[in-house]
């Protein structure tokens, strides 16, 4: 069943003819959208959870869903954790976390390119525009079927936004970094 | 030879989107997405087959007002070039000896130059699995292998 459920959702993220899928993370905050980009086990969901935590709301650990004006969409499935023995993914919903989920689309106002590593200290290299939407194009579930459209719509996406990249430790750290540089 | 190249640039099954300070290419045939700096989208432009390398820089300089040397245009057309962004007929004819002391040479074009370097950063465009991310075999944490798509313990 899991597996019939991640196939029908790639499926859909491939296919969608009016939004562009990208494996990210996505909070709001203050009318912008983070979005953070990044493949399994990279600890999306658990920066996502921090944010939330801090006050954000939660849009997605799992798919920024974005529209051709470059808005994010809300993806609000329960969160996946990966806990206990061989990491398994639990759901979680996000008021077990004491957050609330985001509703309208919101444009994108900082994409935090970033991997957990251990014992690593939150220094991120600003990204430009171009890296950024390279970044965002390397998660995207339709570029190779949609690239025309997927330039399009994450260089919208990308248009005005902060970006930054580097490896992180310890995500509360890195989730008050995140809120201070949105004005927290 | 090298002074009677004239680079001409692909065009074709390219998806090009110009950014303020840089140009986006996504490449249809090879399935890879690369951003030019504003020099090496200069550069790039140039590539018209009808100039040589040192017109190319020339012609460069006007355009940025300052002095650009021959081996930025050279640093440019080598990229470019690796990248697959130049007609596949009209291949660069830079000696190996240039390749060989190309860090030497960025080096010093990085202290003289006025313009930035010329820089092509690049990606393999993902299929849909790979942007989906099921763990690999090297992904999994220490005593868990990857199966189906999820870190299971190991002998199960």
């Amino acid at each position: 069943m899991e597996k019939f459920e991640s196939d029908l959702q790639l499926y859909v993220a491939e296919r969608a003819p009016r939004r562009i899928f990208v494996h990210a993370g996505v909070v709001g905050w203050k009318g912008r959208a983070v979005v953070i980009p990044g493949r399994s086990l990279s600890g999306k969901t658990t920066l996502v959870a921090e944010l939330v935590r801090a006050g954000a709301d939660y849009y997605s650990d799992e798919y920024a869903v974005i529209d051709r004006d470059g808005r994010v969409h809300p993806y609000a499935r329960p969160l996946a954790v990966r806990e206990g023995v061989g990491l398994r993914q639990t759901r979680r919903t996000v008021e077990e976390f004491e957050g609330r989920a985001g509703e309208g689309p919101l444009p994108v106002g900082l994409v935090v390119v970033s991997r957990y590593e251990r014992g690593a200290s939150w220094r991120p290299r600003p990204l430009t525009p171009g890296e950024c939407v390279l970044e965002l194009l390397s998660n995207t579930v339709p570029a190779r079927r949609s690239p025309t459209r997927a330039m399009s719509v994450l260089t919208k996406a990308a248009a005005g936004t902060d970006a930054c990249a580097g490896p992180r430790g310890e995500a509360a750290v890195v989730a008050q970094a995140v809120m201070r540089s949105l004005g927290a | 030879m090298a002074e009677h190249y004239m680079p001409r640039a692909r065009r074709s099954k390219l998806v090009v989107r110009e950014l303020v300070d840089e140009t986006l290419v996504y490449d249809l045939e090879g399935h890879r997405a690369h951003c030019l700096n504003h020099t090496a989208a200069l550069a790039w432009e140039l590539c018209d087959g009808r100039h040589t390398v040192s017109r190319i820089a020339e012609k460069m300089g006007a355009r940025l007002s300052a002095r650009v040397p021959d081996e930025v245009v050279r640093l440019a057309l080598e990229q470019l070039n690796d990248r697959g962004l130049l007609a596949p007929d009209n291949v660069h004819p830079a000696p190996a000896a240039n390749l060989v002391s190309r860090r030497l040479m960025m080096r010093r074009l990085g202290l003289a130059a006025a313009v930035a370097l010329p820089l092509v950063t690049s990606i393999i465009s993902p299929t849909p699995v790979m942007a989906q991310s099921p763990c690999t075999e090297t992904s999994c944490p220490p005593g868990t292998t990857c199966q189906a798509g999820v870190c299971e313990p190991e002998g199960v």
